[in-house]
């Protein structure tokens, strides 16, 4: 009998342990914007149906040559350390780039990296009203490049709970380690 | 020193820039280098496109080495790009003319900060393949090594 009252009270307070996330979460959690956007394979993404998955965010353009495919280089190696988990984890790049990014352009780069990611994009008044409705912002810049303009870009990764509520945020170069132990954490209803 | 979140010597290469230095009747002769390390280029399936390059750069001279161009044959133009992080978390890039390294300092390139864009590949970029980088430094000498493309 104390015994058993020892487990549970144990098992109870455990339980309530509060669990600490490596990324930056946001307390309490948010409910996601509204994302509706088109996808590489010509229909559309919205975040409204990905309900029971987890999902990452990232704003970039396939012209980034040092954030974005960094990025989605960590993606792919948290990808393969999730394992059978990854199945219900969605990684969506979204281009703030529409005047390049076309789809098929798109679903080529996100292809690189993995075939699973999730490329989308949209006309410029709707990603800037989903980027300020993440309160970032992106902007087109000359800078005397050869390779054109270039673009300022939030540098986050944005996750989203399966319930649909925005839950952490990761700068850039974040451990994969550690966003591997917060989305298996998410995964498991914390 | 700033340290790179990337690791694992990939090249190497030790250049004499400033040759023996002057010595008196016991000296030995002192050689001073300016060395180049980890050198890596992100891999690009696509001819034509851009994608970045990565280089440690260690001078161990007693003088302020300053890299004024760079050059490739796998590239139609190099430029020397450096990204920053703004308190927001938004990401910028801007071009940068020269590289200067002073005197018993190390330059780290890494995704976030420094970086060469290889703009316009002359072809495909796969992983593990060698890509030759040519650095023009403002005294006339010009060195090179090798980086080595990956995922």
């Amino acid at each position: 009998m104390l015994l058993a009252l020892t487990l549970a009270t144990t098992a109870l307070a455990t339980g309530c342990k509060p669990v600490a996330f490596h990324g930056t979460a946001y307390e309490p959690p948010e409910m996601a914007p509204s994302v509706v956007l088109n996808n590489a394979a010509g229909g559309k993404f919205d975040l409204a149906d990905q309900h029971g998955s987890v999902v990452l965010i990232f704003f970039g353009y396939t012209h980034c040559p040092d954030v974005c495919p960094t990025t989605l280089s960590d993606w792919k190696r948290v990808k393969a350390e999730l394992g059978h988990n990854a199945s219900r984890v969605k990684f969506v790049f979204v281009s703030v780039d529409p005047a390049r990014d076309d789809p098929a352009t798109l679903h080529a780069y996100v292809s690189r990296f993995d075939p699973d990611f999730i490329g989308a994009t949209s006309d410029s008044t709707t990603l800037a009203n989903i980027e300020k409705s993440f309160h970032v912002e992106s902007a087109r810049e000359e800078t005397g490049s050869a390779s054109g303009y270039v673009v300022t870009h939030p540098s986050q990764t944005f996750v989203v709970d399966k319930d649909g509520n925005l839950r952490l945020l990761y700068s850039f170069g974040m451990k994969t380690s550690d966003v591997v132990s917060d989305i298996r954490n998410l995964l498991h209803g914390a | 020193m700033i340290r790179s979140r990337y690791s694992g010597a990939t090249a190497c290469i030790a250049v004499m820039l400033f040759g023996v230095m002057a010595c008196h009747r016991e000296s030995r002769p002192v050689a001073t280098s300016f060395e180049l390390h980890d050198a890596w280029v992100r891999s690009d399936p696509d001819s034509g496109s851009t994608t970045a390059a990565y280089i440690r750069f260690v001078n161990g001279t007693p003088d302020t080495v300053v890299v004024s161009k760079f050059s490739s044959d796998d590239a139609s133009v190099v430029e020397l790009h450096q990204t920053s992080i703004d308190a927001n978390g938004e990401t910028h890039m801007d071009k940068r003319d020269t590289l200067v390294i002073a005197p018993s300092h190390i330059v780290v390139m890494q995704p976030g900060g420094y970086h060469l864009m290889m703009i316009g590949t002359t072809h495909s970029l796969q992983p593990g393949a060698m890509v030759r980088i040519a650095m023009h430094l403002s005294n006339g000498a010009i060195v090179s090594t090798s980086a080595r493309v990956k995922p």
